[in-house]
């Protein structure tokens, strides 16, 4: 790098207004591991940094209930655990977040996983609305539910993943079109050096 | 003691010199190994090596050290200088940290920026290269169909692996690249009765614009889950915060590049005083066009001709962006606040054999008896998440198939009032024929290869596959955008 001079003018006194200091200010803090909340998941309490380890995780935001994105969402997402194989469980974690704390019960949680099948390391999960509130908040994702014409509820479909160890977060909409795609682009975040390409 | 940010409560401007980057050193071809027979086929290559690595950066003098993703250990990398005619084949290697722990990825892509090259050389979002690993580029330098009009421009570098170029980028992996020819020859003094003669050499100098912002500890924020792209605190022309340029009673060429991710420039000097744009992405215009202010969008180039002949000595002249951007989606407002960039002390003489002629060159106008095909491309925003023609990034489907050597008409929109979105071809520039229904404002005549679609915007635009067979990406240049899936390519078939 080149310099052509360093010593720093005397500004001129038209250009003072200029020279005013560029205010830094706090922000509002970045994601670096997901926040630490208590889950009710489908097989018992746990907390999520208890539950990713040193995993890494896909989140799913969801609603038992939903008969819009959230049942898309599933089935992309039962694809994507079949082609991430024994990963599931021993490097990778799902967890289906039930968005309804409130109306949702233990009950709903346990039957959707039963529902679906889920393999060993997918996790359908319920935690308290403070809770998932600073969640919600730490993703900036903003998921208000409405209902379409039709009356079925339409709502963001974002899957968040990323890993703790790693610090490396990103989101994809769950509506791509390839699981293929998602799945790369989950071992590509989480794995980092250890992803190889698939040609 | 450390300095924090809070601890010094703002920066002053204008403290720092404007760093200039230097030009990147060839390599000899002895130095690498053995080049496989296609770097040869336009000819011998000019040899380079880029290297990236972490190095640190001192965005200003008050703050502590940054850790950046650097090329060659500098923010923004060398210049990459190209003579047209001549090829140049290029060893990347990725010397990053592997157990690095943040935003961003280690895995990397390198994207010439407004260069017509292969896309197998351009710069795929899944040809990424691992800490370790290299890779080997060819850029042609040559010229489509061997047009005679100009074709030289200032193109750039930077990372473009898919997912994750928003964060690369913002970690330090841009540069710049200057192409000359025998128009625009890097030689004020050039006796060749064809060259421009274009002020050169010390005079010739580039100006990367970026926004950032820096925790505590002088280390870069960066918002994974900003939807919108990140839009800074700390505006920055080459790495420094409001830097200062003594420049001399001269001609100056300013090659501006829009690096930031999502933030919109519009520069004036602070005096009103008038310039002269002279190019944009895919090179000189026909003529200099005199303006007291340029609009640029990110990852968009507009040169220009500064006379500070005109003022005295001891003057001091702000370069200052009005455009108030509060997030990532567009911009709050245009003209009403006045945030300095970089100054400019007047404060010496200088002898100045450049020239601006009043005219630079001929752009061969499209040839629309060659278009085969009109089609829509819509920029919008749906499920939450941003999207083409309905659509997510799918490396595995284009968005549409073309025929190479032959000629489009795309009408490009932006659907919402709700967003910018800056949009962007690989490896083929374009020209635009209509900009809302009518004839694009004069700086925007020439070839392109970023244009902004405002919510509303419609643009059409002609482009021609020339010579290269293969994926040309296709997306939202607001890279928070682009890495949320608003990106697709067309297969460009033989």
């Amino acid at each position: 790098m080149f310099s052509p001079d360093d010593s720093p003018p005397v500004i001129s006194p038209e250009l003072r207004h200029f020279a005013t200091p560029t205010a830094i200010g706090d922000r509002e803090p970045v994601i670096d591991e997901l926040i630490d909340i208590p889950l009710q998941t489908h097989i018992g309490t746990t907390r999520m940094s208890k539950l990713i380890g040193n995993k890494g995780i896909i989140l799913q935001l969801f609603y038992t209930r939903c008969t819009g994105v959230c049942p898309g969402t599933t089935a992309m997402l039962k694809t994507v655990a079949q082609q991430l194989g024994k990963r599931v469980g021993n490097d990778i974690v799902i967890l289906s977040l039930s968005l309804d704390s409130e109306r949702e019960t233990l009950s709903d949680i346990k039957r959707f996983a039963a529902m679906h099948h889920l393999p060993r390391g997918w996790y359908t999960a319920a935690c308290s609305k403070r809770d998932l509130t600073l969640l919600l908040k730490q993703l900036r994702l903003d998921v208000k539910p409405s209902k379409g014409r039709d009356g079925t509820i339409k709502h963001a479909s974002q899957i968040v993943y990323g890993s703790n160890v790693s610090g490396r977060w990103r989101m994809i909409n769950a509506e791509l079109p390839k699981p293929e795609l998602i799945r790369d682009m989950v071992e590509l975040t989480v794995d980092g050096l250890k992803y190889k390409k698939r040609r | 003691m450390k300095i924090t940010p809070m601890q010094v409560g703002g920066l002053r401007p204008f403290v720092d010199a404007l760093p200039i980057p230097g030009r990147l050193a060839e390599t000899p071809m002895s130095a690498i190994p053995a080049l496989a027979p296609r770097y040869f086929e336009y000819g011998t290559p000019k040899c380079y090596t880029i290297r990236e690595h972490e190095a640190y950066h001192q965005f200003h003098r008050d703050l502590p050290p940054t850790l950046m993703w650097t090329y060659n250990g500098t923010f923004p990398g060398p210049i990459i200088a190209h003579r047209l005619g001549t090829p140049a084949a290029f060893r990347r290697i990725n010397d990053l940290n592997p157990n690095y722990r943040g935003f961003g990825i280690v895995e990397t892509v390198l994207h010439n920026h407004g260069g017509w090259q292969s896309p197998d050389d351009d710069g795929w979002p899944m040809d990424f290269i691992h800490p370790g690993e290299e890779r080997y580029y060819l850029i042609p330098n040559q010229v489509p169909d061997n047009d005679r009009s100009h074709w030289a421009s200032t193109v750039w570098y930077h990372d473009h692996v898919a997912d994750h170029t928003a964060g690369n980028v913002y970690h330090g992996l841009a540069g710049m690249v200057n192409q000359f020819d025998e128009l625009d020859s890097d030689n004020e003094n050039d006796t060749n009765p064809l060259a421009l003669r274009l002020p050169s050499g010390a005079f010739d100098i580039p100006l990367v614009l970026g926004d950032y912002i820096l925790n505590r500890d002088g280390s870069l924020y960066f918002d994974q889950m900003e939807d919108a792209g990140q839009v800074g605190n700390l505006f920055c022309v080459n790495g420094k915060v409001q830097p200062f340029l003594n420049v001399a009673r001269r001609k100056y060429r300013f090659r501006i590049l829009c690096a930031a991710q999502a933030r919109h420039f519009r520069l004036k000097l602070s005096n009103g005083g008038s310039f002269h744009v002279i190019a944009s992405d895919g090179g000189l215009l026909e003529a200099p066009v005199e303006v007291t202010s340029v609009y640029i969008v990110p990852g968009e180039r507009y040169e220009i001709i500064v006379d500070f002949s005109k003022f005295p000595l001891g003057t001091q002249v702000a370069l200052i962006n009005d455009v108030d951007q509060k997030d990532g989606n567009k911009p709050a407002s245009v003209g009403r606040v006045a945030i300095p960039m970089m100054l400019f002390v007047i404060n010496r003489d200088a002898p100045d054999p450049s020239r601006l002629p009043a005219k630079l060159q001929t752009i061969t106008p499209p040839d629309l008896s060659k278009v085969v095909a009109t089609r829509t491309i819509k920029f919008h925003r749906s499920k939450g998440a941003w999207m083409i023609n309905d659509r997510f990034w799918n490396p595995d489907v284009p968005l549409f198939r073309c025929r190479l050597g032959t000629a489009e008409r795309w009408i490009v929109t932006n659907g919402s009032g709700g967003w910018d979105h800056p949009f962007h071809v690989h490896v083929e520039n374009y020209q635009v024929l209509k900009r809302n229904g009518k004839t694009p404002p004069v700086i925007e005549r020439g070839r392109k290869d970023i244009m902004n679609l405002a919510g509303g915007d419609s643009i059409e635009i002609f482009i021609q596959f020339h010579r290269y067979a293969g994926r040309y990406t296709v997306h939202c240049h607001n890279t928070g955008h682009e890495d949320l899936a608003m990106m697709g390519w067309v297969d460009v078939q033989p």
